[in-house]
């Protein structure tokens, strides 16, 4: 089941809703904890037993490395054992495919695996579920005695999965007691509904651009084509992961949990840098705080220090997908954050500030390209058009059609990836009272003629694809 | 702030008021059956069992049923609609409405050659064993709509390869065997595109009486000039214009947005009402030409295209006494269906088969059948490949 999808917000949510606030609230983590169980097994009856076993496993590890907390040795095997058969399982069901068709080019060999189906969600709840028992062990988390509230944690319908990867210990109090009250309520109500209109409203319509082009021979594309192609894509992938985003926070919310923000407008970053401090903030602080600084981070020298960083970047780029083109997209966000670091950032702060974002969006989009072509000879060739290294047209009629039929929605796309809405609210604050009172009684009715524009653009739509779905 | 704290309260009161409404209107109102706008069956509540909830087929069933019976759905498909009209787009559900009324459907950049082949293929191979036992086949191949009339496009739409799909494929028919009728060279050679916008729905994809019979003119002509068992008919003919509205096709798709009275229903038919007097049978049963041809008209205010003339019916004889012996068989599609009856009075007997409505296939129908004289293939331009080329085996069902 996805947020974006008439039965969750005509049925499911509803029904959640009523039953969470009607029974006692003792029994309140039972129903999320169930509710969880019936969104995953909605979408994956078979695999709902995977992600229990997750929990289980991590569970019998978390209280292992406890009771072995006084036995440094022991505690160390625990973990590693955690973290072994946490990246076996996610391994084998997400990467043995690009495993085996390697191995089978580099070698000649015929190996062959039945097609798995990735389960959704596998690579975040396999990280929450690590992320606990690494927190368990440096002692920056209580060991979870309660396996239902283990359970709770790693299934959390509202981000288990597309995220935010939530820690343990950002949540770990508020399993057991968390405030509700209108506040919190209607923000929730608000976040979720932002985020389904970025979702439905304009991911998606972008997302039919992106695909018509990219679904097309690069070298057949116009120039412009390519470029309204890789822009559509740009502001598809933004909208869509942050409209869920938006939605995980306010349903999280709803429920009482204040998780943290996974997106900054990230395209406003003025480096390479400061855009990986804005975008999937949960997934880059996890790779952070798991593994570059156990690597040695930034304290054993520029070498090291590149080292780490190269091999982090990569490997994220791999969590996106088993394929060569996301790991030299990591490959290559390891290389720009690494000259940034070394002192490329020196000359970029002393640009204008308009070119600064010009740097960054346009290596955001060059990036973008290896992300969605599916290898890299396409990715060349994409390129090579984009730029007018190949003997395309400047503009086609596809373009023509691309560019009337959508100037609104990346007029909007365009406003709605920068900070606006914090700026009105800004305003809003030292405007006079009348200007106030007219804010608070419009946005309400803004916020459901939002819902009632999805609800319509979902009952006549069946084009709702979830880009980070398959992560 | 008082103020503020009343717009959560009323953001929060909307919200679980319209969530909730919504819900309880799908759970209380009755299941719908049939969606007339979109012209098919509604899904229906899925049976739970352990083994579709195992296998997630019961979870789809059930999206597609409550998408389906989602309440208000077609109010809301219509405002979809209206809101991708407002953001300017060009295609509302891949049809282009032109300023002029006319519905243009989005143009096509590309084909399957095999698929033409093999239709192909299988006609020249019908077609050389017919001649073998001395039977005349002919192929007339009527101008569908977007390939008739040059489309009202704006300019940053690139035309598509409807008619290059309909030369490759005339070009490689046998004319060993076959005779060909193109009748869209014939119609660009006698009517300007003002005179053949008369022939055709602006709704719909099929011509009107005006096209249709235009097209008998030209069929008559070329079987008189071709083949040995027509009979000359000549007869007057007058237009019966009706007041009923037409539920265009290409309308239906758009949930009929653009008005139902842009298009004139009306029949071309014979002043001395001769069709009347044939012996008719459908699907083996008897009937008569007032109950197969235009069966609804004058009953209801809104017809389809098969409510003005015939319909799409697995089997159709007509004999007509008044002629030499002969015996006709039609392979058509609905672009034949005006014009049955003007095409049937040249021949004592005629057949009309429809490939797509019969359970058996079109060889097993001519091993069962009376030796034919001619049959006669009518297809629209558009209708190059696919069941209604697969002459050996029966159609899916």
């Amino acid at each position: 089941m996805v947020f974006s999808n008439l039965v969750f917000i005509f049925a499911f949510l509803p029904l959640i809703l009523l039953v969470y606030y009607v029974v006692k609230s003792r029994f309140r983590n039972f129903v999320l904890l169930l509710a969880s169980l019936v969104f995953y097994a909605w979408g994956e009856p078979q695999y709902v037993f995977l992600m229990l076993f997750s929990v289980l496993l991590n569970y019998l590890l978390g209280l292992g490395i406890h009771y072995f907390r006084n036995v440094i040795p022991l505690k160390k095997v625990v973990l590693t054992t955690s973290v072994l058969i946490n990246l076996l399982v996610l391994g084998y069901f997400k990467y043995s495919g690009f495993l085996i068709e390697n191995l089978n080019s580099l070698f000649g060999t015929s190996l062959n695996l039945r097609d798995l189906p990735l389960p959704i969600g596998i690579s975040f709840f396999t990280f929450q579920a690590m992320s606990y028992v690494i927190d368990v062990y440096r002692n920056d988390a209580k060991v979870q005695k309660n396996i239902f509230s283990l359970a709770l944690y790693v299934s959390f319908f509202p981000q288990l999965v597309a995220g935010p990867i939530v820690r343990y210990n950002d949540v770990e109090e508020q399993i057991h007691s968390r405030t509700i009250n209108l506040d919190k309520f209607s923000t929730g109500i608000k976040r979720f509904i932002m985020g389904l209109a970025k979702k439905v409203l304009l991911a998606n319509g972008f997302a039919s651009i992106a695909d018509a082009v990219f679904t097309s021979p690069a070298g057949e594309l116009s120039v412009l084509t390519a470029w309204i192609g890789i822009m559509a894509y740009t502001l598809q992938i933004y909208f869509d992961f942050s409209g869920y985003s938006d939605m995980a926070i306010g349903l999280g919310k709803m429920f009482g949990f204040d998780f943290l923000e996974n997106f900054n407008y990230p395209y406003i970053s003025r480096s390479v840098t400061d855009f990986w401090r804005r975008w999937h903030i949960s997934l880059g602080s996890w790779f952070r705080d798991y593994l570059y600084i156990p690597l040695g981070g930034n304290r054993k020298g520029n070498l090291i220090t590149l080292r780490n960083l190269l091999v982090v970047w990569t490997i994220t780029g791999f969590w996106h997908g088993a394929s060569w083109t996301f790991m030299a997209w990591g490959l290559y966000y390891g290389i720009l954050i690494s000259l940034e670091r070394f002192g490329l950032s020196k000359y970029i702060a002393r640009l204008w500030t308009p070119l600064q974002h010009l740097y960054v969006s346009f290596v955001v989009m060059i990036g973008w390209v290896f992300f969605r072509a599916d290898n890299f000879s396409y990715s060349v060739e994409f390129l090579q058009t984009m730029f007018a290294i190949n003997p395309s047209p400047l503009f086609d009629t596809a373009f023509l059609l691309y560019a009337h039929d959508n100037w609104v929605l990346f007029l909007l796309g365009f406003i709605f990836s920068t900070p606006v809405l914090p700026k009105i609210k800004q305003l809003r604050l030292n405007s006079p009272k009348p200007v106030q009172a007219l804010y608070f009684v419009s946005e309400p009715a803004i916020l459901m003629l939002m819902l009632v524009a999805v609800m319509i653009y979902l009952v006549s739509s069946s084009y709702n694809p979830f880009i980070y779905f398959r992560f | 702030m008082k103020l503020e704290r009343l717009s959560k309260k009323l953001l929060t009161i909307s919200f679980f008021i319209f969530l909730f409404c919504v819900g309880t209107f799908f759970v209380l109102s009755p299941d719908r059956q049939i969606s007339a706008a979109e012209y098919r069956t509604l899904e229906q509540q899925p049976n739970m069992t352990v083994k579709n909830l195992i296998n997630g087929t019961y979870v789809k069933d059930f999206e597609g049923y409550f998408t389906d019976q989602f309440p208000g759905r077609n109010f809301w498909l219509k405002k979809y609609l209206d809101l991708q009209r407002l953001s300017g787009k060009t295609y509302l559900n891949r049809y282009y409405v032109a300023p002029d009324g006319w519905i243009i459907p989005e143009p096509r950049y590309g084909y399957s050659k095999e698929l033409v082949r093999q239709a192909i293929t299988n006609l020249n191979r019908l077609a050389e064993n017919a001649a073998k036992e001395g039977v005349e086949v002919f192929y007339v191949s009527a101008p569908h709509r977007i390939n008739a009339i040059e489309p009202n496009f704006p300019d940053y739409i690139q035309e598509g390869i409807s008619r290059d799909k309909k030369e490759y494929f005339l070009s490689l028919v046998s004319k060993e065997y076959l005779k060909v009728l193109d009748l869209e060279q014939s119609f660009k050679a006698k009517y300007s595109q003002a005179e053949l916008k008369q022939m055709y729905f602006k709704t719909d994809h099929h011509w009107n009486a005006q096209g249709s019979f235009n097209g008998y003119q030209e069929i008559r002509n070329f079987l008189s000039s071709n083949s040995q068992h027509f009979t000359d008919q000549q007869k007057e003919y007058k237009t019966i214009d009706y007041k009923s509205n037409l539920l265009g096709s290409y309308n239906r798709h758009i949930h009929y947005l653009v008005n139902l009275d842009t298009d004139r229903v009306s029949q071309i038919l014979p002043k001395d009402k001769s069709f009347e007097k044939f012996k008719i049978s459908v699907n083996g049963k008897a009937s008569s030409f007032k109950d197969l041809y235009g069966s609804a008209i004058n009953k209801k205010n809104q017809l389809v295209y098969a409510e003005i003339f015939t319909g799409d019916l697995k089997e159709i004889k007509i004999y007509n006494s008044d002629v030499k012996a002969s015996r006709l068989l039609i392979v058509k599609d609905s672009f034949a269906n005006p014009i049955i009856f003007h095409i049937a009075q040249h021949f004592q007997e005629t057949v009309v088969f429809d490939i797509r409505h019969n359970t058996d296939s079109l060889r097993d129908f001519l091993n069962e059948e009376k030796q034919f004289d001619t049959i006669l293939f009518l297809y629209n331009d558009t209708n190059l490949g696919g069941p209604l080329f697969e002459f050996e085996k029966a159609p899916k069902q």
